[in-house]
């Protein structure tokens, strides 16, 4: 699924005949691709080292694996060099590969410099280099346990032809590939992704639905540290929470008896929108019989938390969130009401 | 002020007990349906004599009938556990017992209260039990973990080696001089090596490694990635695994008696075109007797759907396929004299050595055990009329043991060939008294606060996930006005365990003072229900009040730490 030919994460043959000294080679790209490399600075491939929750994350798990794709500049298994690692994913990690620059068949003149344009660049393949990959210990087979399996997911989805791209690096009004690759932690776009519906089915439950819009692969997608949560809340006095129930969609993993073997590390269940049957899927939570008379609030943010070791659970560290919708729904008169709505906090 | 404390208490096991993953409020306050069925708690060790009896004879009904089993339901709610010493039984979160002799014995220092993190994370069973218990739990962390190895010798558990983050200890074996070995893998890479967790200190084997050269580069690699291995008190030493060298065949390493150098034997018929091959076990009864199991495919890459079982004999010197049952896989098997016996697809098989035919070993339908299941479980959906078989194990005295399961249920039983005076039902109060212990954290105030090292901590609210983020609580500061007795208080927006609240911080162990504020926002705030707690939770936002006139004086965040 993933190419080969296409530049990924570190490995001693990208010492041997990358860049060069690779932070020099991204300031010669920068100095002439100004507008480019102004996009590129504001994207999550150049912050993918220096980004606080990747750093949070290093700390725990200090591994080579990790720093690979993170800073695919430096030599993982050696003291970092903090001038690569600050790289990120630089202008010479997708463009210089074999010491050739490569780029997607033109759609812009050509610059000072040779240029290989090849099919392949810029495919789904391309990126499966770095964005499906299996857990470190796993063997390479195909049946394999996936820690990431975003090009699993597209494959099987609604865009399947559509190229990664497409949506992620979408076209200016010059025609350029946006290099900002605005549509993970971009809120507004991560609120048009999903669409969500809530009624009181009664005094103490309510339904939510929601359903993907657009998206080509689960949501959400990508590492171990996201989930969707759905959330409601009695709402009392000053605002309080009378009861409260909620649920996390998210891939769960735990360590599994192999028949007659080893315990290894298995998916313990992916309840991710856009995987399996159901799109819109209804989630209904009941609260405890308390909730009765009270409005009752209901919530659905994007959330990224501290340590994916609690993806599943409420009391998981927050590290970002989104709110996608949100709303109440009154007591009592006239059920099922429903609020269809992305409300706004008052 | 009783009735008052318990809609209180009431009210935490609301907002906490609902909690739970995926669960909506009070739901988990419920046991598991299967640690509900009859039992005790486990306070002090108890013995349940296993010793025959009629009692327990499958009957099967007249309107359903079914052949008639020559196994026995002996455990319900737990699964087996075999180890060098003899026969554990667990209930998958927090309860071993013992098999002793013809009895079950449960003691109470097997319990997770000793091992906390038994709970969950059970991953090997080892040692000479009932002399000397070894457990490994494995801490995930995140992408990686490790292994915690404790040791059990008459009633108290000790930490006795911790391993490093992405090393897990897989499995153990009694080894030749009373020593325990174990197989050490790593998160990280493809190596393992083999460690001694007990006993007086050898040379170790080593695996057999070789350097596999790439595109401008190389490295280090096993000859055998393992999957499974066995140990014989003898001083072989048996890893099944893929080879690393071909195109993923199964391959058999083995350590002959105090050599520290191994062989490398494929196994025949396991070099396919497919990724999809998959050793499962390797059990051995001697050096020059052992059978290794799986399954295997002819099908390619693409489309792999059908498998077909595999069963390899090693006699010594080569090892030689063994035709199986026709199923599609051999997930576990044992051998009693001249019988072997094997589990594939849920279905138990047995043949005689020197036969060429499996026969298929019927297990008890549910219809005729369903007695030993609580009457209202709601899991034993009607429509389930078998038992799906999930291992077998022979023990040392020629007892062939079954881990059984209810399919698309909770339900495990253990089952044998001979019957029990009783069935044995895993306790359930354990996990009961895990889940109070984790959800209701919180102490009511009293003078004990400032031994424990608490602050008196007024909850006045939990707040919801619509509160507004700068929220001045209007009723509460309206409640508030006039009462300058207050005036030392810090009311604060709070977090504990991914929740919020807003309360008040009382000084001096105030508990008087907490109990004014407690009354007069009760009465100030209808429907509130505030409590004052022994609490040092994180502190996030301060509210100033002027208790003259109720305004705010400040709304300020709390700099993170």
């Amino acid at each position: 699924m993933s190419d080969p030919r296409m530049p990924g994460p570190w490995s001693p043959k990208r010492k041997a005949t990358g860049a060069g000294d690779a932070a020099v080679a991204n300031a010669r790209c920068e100095e002439c691709h100004k507008d480019i490399a102004t996009e590129w600075r504001e994207s999550y491939h150049a912050k993918a080292y220096t980004n606080r929750a990747f750093q949070r994350a290093l700390a725990i798990e200090p591994l080579p694996f990790c720093k690979g794709c993170h800073a695919p500049e430096a030599d993982p298994n050696s003291p970092l060099d903090q001038r690569l690692t600050r790289l990120g994913i630089g202008c010479v990690s997708c463009h210089v590969v074999d010491g050739s620059v490569i780029a997607a068949p033109a759609t812009r003149p050509e610059g000072g410099h040779a240029v290989s344009r090849l099919s392949g660049f810029g495919t789904v393949a391309a990126c499966a280099n770095c964005h499906q990959f299996a857990f470190p210990a796993e063997p390479a087979t195909a049946s394999a346990l996936l820690m990431q399996s975003t090009v699993l997911e597209h494959a099987t989805g609604p865009f399947a032809n559509i190229a990664c791209a497409a949506c992620h690096m979408p076209r200016a009004s010059d025609g350029h590939a946006d290099h900002r690759f605005n549509i993970t932690r971009v809120a507004d776009l991560l609120k048009g992704a999903v669409r969500v519906a809530a009624h009181r089915v009664d005094s103490r439950t309510v339904a939510i639905t929601l359903s993907t819009s657009g998206v080509g692969h689960a949501m959400p997608t990508g590492d171990l540290f996201r989930r969707l949560e759905i959330s409601i809340d009695a709402v009392g006095p000053e605002q309080s929470a009378i009861a409260s129930a909620s649920v996390y969609l998210t891939r769960r993993f735990g360590i599994r008896r192999a028949p007659g073997g080893f315990k290894r590390r298995g998916s313990l269940g992916d309840d991710r929108l856009g995987v399996g049957e159901q799109n819109p899927r209804e989630i209904r939570l009941t609260l405890d019989r308390e909730a009765g008379p009270w409005p009752i609030a209901w919530r659905v943010a994007y959330q990224r938390v501290e340590h994916p070791g609690k993806v599943g659970q409420p009391d998981a560290v927050i590290d970002s969130e989104v709110e996608i919708a949100a709303g109440v729904l009154a007591p009592g008169v006239g059920l099922p009401q429903v609020d269809a709505s992305t409300t706004s906090r008052p | 002020m009783i009735d008052t404390r318990n809609q209180v208490l009431a009210l935490f096991s609301t907002l906490w007990l609902g909690m739970g993953c995926g669960n909506a409020v009070g739901r988990a306050a419920s046991p598991s349906p299967v640690t509900s069925l009859q039992s005790t708690p486990v306070t002090e060790a108890t013995r349940t004599p296993l010793s025959p009896s009629a009692a327990v004879e499958p009957s099967p009904v007249a309107d359903a009938p079914q052949p008639a089993s020559e196994f026995f339901v002996v455990a319900n709610g737990v699964s087996l556990f075999p180890t060098e010493g003899g026969l554990l039984l667990y209930n998958g979160s927090d309860m071993l017992a013992e098999v002793s002799g013809d009895a079950i014995v449960a003691h109470p220092e097997y319990l997770g209260t000793y091992v906390p993190e038994m709970m969950t994370n059970l991953e090997v069973v080892g040692g000479k039990w009932p002399e000397r218990g070894l457990i490994s739990v494995a801490r995930p962390e995140a992408r990686s973990s490790y292994s915690t190895v404790y040791e059990k010798s008459g009633k108290g558990w000790r930490k006795v080696t911790r391993l490093a983050t992405g090393d897990w200890m897989t499995q153990t074996q009694l080894w030749h001089g009373g020593r325990t070995i174990a197989l050490v893998r790593s998160m990280y890479a493809p190596d393992y090596r083999l460690a001694i967790i007990h006993g007086p200190g050898e040379r170790l084997p080593t695996p057999a490694m070789y350097t596999a050269k790439g595109d401008g580069y190389s490295s280090r690699l096993p000859r055998v990635a393992p999957v499974a291995f066995t140990a014989l008190t003898s001083g072989e030493l048996f890893v099944l695994g893929v080879s690393t060298e071909d195109n993923q065949g199964w391959a058999v390493e083995r350590w002959a008696p105090g050599s520290v150098k191994s062989v490398v034997q494929a196994l025949p018929g396991t070099v396919r075109t497919s990724n999809y091959t998959e050793p499962f076990g390797i059990v051995a009864l001697a050096g020059n007797d052992a059978y290794a199991y799986g399954k295997v495919s002819n099908c390619s890459d693409k489309d792999c759907r059908s498998t077909t079982a595999y069963l390899a004999h090693f006699d010594g010197n080569v090892w030689s396929e063994h035709v199986p049952p026709t199923v599609s896989e051999v997930t576990s098997f044992a051998r009693v004299d001249k019988t072997l016996w094997l589990v594939g697809e849920g279905r138990l098989f047995k043949q005689s050595v020197g036969s060429s035919d499996w026969q298929n070993v019927p297990l008890p339908s549910v219809e005729s055990i369903r007695k030993y299941l609580v009457q209202s479980n709601p899991y034993v959906k009607p429509l389930v009329t078998e038992l799906s078989a999930d291992r077998v194990h022979a023990d040392k005295d020629k007892l062939v043991w079954v881990d059984a399961s209810i399919p698309k249920t909770e339900i495990k039983l253990v089952l044998r060939d001979r019957p029990a005076a009783a069935v044995w039902q895993a306790p359930n109060d354990t996990t009961w008294a895990h889940s109070v212990q984790q959800f209701q954290p919180y102490r009511t105030a009293d003078d004990s606060c400032q031994y424990r090292s608490q602050q008196i901590y007024v909850m006045l609210y939990a707040t919801t996930k619509f509160t507004p983020k700068d929220y001045d609580y209007p009723l509460t500061r309206a409640a508030l006005k006039g009462h300058a007795e207050f005036k030392d208080l810090v009311f604060a927006e709070t977090e504990e365990l991914g929740r919020h609240y807003f309360g008040a911080f009382v000084p001096e162990f105030n508990l008087e003072l907490a109990r004014s504020l407690v009354k007069v926002v009760q009465t100030g705030v209808k429907g509130s229900k505030p409590v004052a707690l022994c609490r040092n939770p994180k502190q996030l936002r301060i509210l100033g009040i002027d208790l003259a006139t109720g305004a705010v004086t400040s709304n300020t965040p709390v700099a993170p730490e």
